[in-house]
């Protein structure tokens, strides 16, 4: 099981965010982001989350110094249309992209990219609303836009087209640190075989042993819950090993 | 200073590669013409992505030729990661068969019809613990024997002679080879340069084995 520290970016800024809705700067990405290096993060997720309305990424630049002393991998998504805008993303010291918005619009892209990169490079960025009784809907454009895909189906639909990996943002859940949506991963995880990131809403350590009773995910990504401080990843890691999670020897 | 090379043949991230070689105090140079492959007196294989590609990479750039006198003939040190490790193998079984450099006897096969068991994740994506079955050059210093190292790929490779296999890692019914090694020839499964302080180490180590 890995822990992915996940930074949400606006405007060089990192940011907090309520249900994928920016509202607040907490502070220069870069500095966060070695600073999770340095407690054990398994893996950095840096997210544009306004890139999809200018139809480009501006991470290049925090992905670039990030790089230079971090030494996990480091996944970069956001705004992310095409080979080209992949390659550059690539060039800057990505080792994966993660996409949604440009998935949906041309599902095919996926299949390029996988064939241009390796499919461990694409992650698909699902962005779910839950909708009924276990009913999730597809959202695009960084939570604003309604697709009418059910999520379950999409899933199934990315992992057959080739992407290596799902990340799997509750839009209901993100920001509010009140757990994961537990059905959602659950609902997901039963249908595909390829690894499942469990992202939004992770609050307390007694969100991990939820999600991990109940569900097959393969990761987890925390946002704010470490970015204030209400815990740290040293923490969160300690609990996963006294639940006898498979969990990364870390200890320097 | 000797030369260390990081072949560019359009597969891999390259860039954390030459900063990790860096990190741990070598030069490193990303090379991209066979002329260059003579020169080096260490290269790094990196790669990611599919076995055919990477093969017909290597082959359109003409490397294959200069890399095979590099290594077979003058013996001099590689060091292979990720994919760049199962290209030494003999042959792959990804999307059909496909022929390796043929350094190392051995195949790549898929990790998900090699396991019994059905709902096997693949890719495997995860920080593994490293095991050792035999390491007489000491390849994995004492302290980073069963620490976590990054994986990430859905094909393994079988190694013929087990004499050539360093370590490994278990994974569900499997204990997939990690580290391979034949004479001037060293092959990592996972990514040194991804793995957090215990990679950097193990790559400095490396450094100091090969050249």
């Amino acid at each position: 099981m890995r822990i992915i520290a996940r930074l949400d970016i606006k405007n060089s800024n990192l940011i907090k965010s309520i249900n994928l809705e920016g509202l607040k700067v907490i502070g220069d990405p870069n500095s966060f982001a070695k600073k999770y290096y340095d407690e054990g993060a398994d893996e950095l997720i840096f997210m544009d989350l306004v890139a999809s309305l200018y139809n480009r990424n501006n991470l290049h630049d925090i992905v670039k110094r990030a790089s230079e002393n971090i030494f996990i991998p480091l996944t970069v998504g956001g705004g992310i249309r095409s080979i080209e805008d992949a390659l550059k993303i690539f060039e800057s010291g990505a080792d994966k992209i993660a996409i949604n918005t440009a998935a949906i619009k041309n599902p095919n892209l996926i299949t390029k990219l996988a064939n241009r990169f390796g499919s461990q490079a694409i992650v698909i960025s699902i962005e779910a609303k839950r909708k009924d009784n276990k009913l999730w809907e597809v959202y695009i454009e960084t939570g604003r836009e309604q697709t009418g895909i059910n999520v379950v189906n999409w899933a199934k639909h990315v992992s057959d087209l080739g992407c290596g990996e799902i990340l799997l943002t509750s839009i209901d859940q993100e920001g509010t640190g009140q757990g994961f949506d537990v059905e959602l991963l659950q609902a997901v995880t039963r249908e595909v075989s390829i690894p499942v990131i469990a992202s939004g809403g992770f609050g307390k350590l007694a969100d991990l042993e939820t999600i991990f009773a109940k569900s097959k995910v393969d990761a987890i990504a925390i946002a704010d819950a470490i970015h204030y401080e209400k815990i740290n990843l040293r923490k969160i890691r300690s609990k996963a090993l006294e639940l006898g999670l498979d969990v990364r020897n870390f200890n320097q | 200073m000797k030369k260390i090379s990081i072949l560019n043949y359009g597969c891999g991230n390259l860039l954390s590669l030459e900063r990790a070689v860096q990190k741990v105090g070598k030069d490193a140079k990303i090379i991209s013409t066979p002329e260059e492959i003579d020169k080096s007196d260490l290269i790094i294989l990196p790669g990611v992505g599919a076995f055919k590609n990477a093969m017909n990479l290597l082959n359109s750039k003409k490397f294959i030729m200069p890399l095979e006198k590099y290594t077979k003939e003058k013996k001099k040190p590689i060091l292979g990661i990720c994919l760049g490790m199962q290209l030494f193998f003999s042959k792959s079984y990804e999307m059909g068969e496909e022929k390796g450099l043929d350094y190392i006897p051995g195949e790549v096969v898929s990790i998900k019809n090699t396991s019994k068991i059905k709902d096997i994740k693949s890719p495997n994506i995860n920080w593994n613990k490293l095991e050792i079955c035999r390491d007489t050059n000491k390849i994995i210093p004492e302290d980073l024997i069963n620490k976590s190292f990054y994986f990430i790929h859905s094909y393994m490779v079988n190694v013929e002679d087990n004499k050539n296999l360093i370590g490994y890692y278990l994974y569900y019914d499997l204990k997939i080879p990690a580290v391979v090694k034949l004479e001037n020839i060293i092959g990592l499964q996972f990514h040194p340069e991804k793995s957090g302080k215990n990679g950097l180490k193990l790559l400095k180590n490396i450094f100091e084995i090969l050249l």
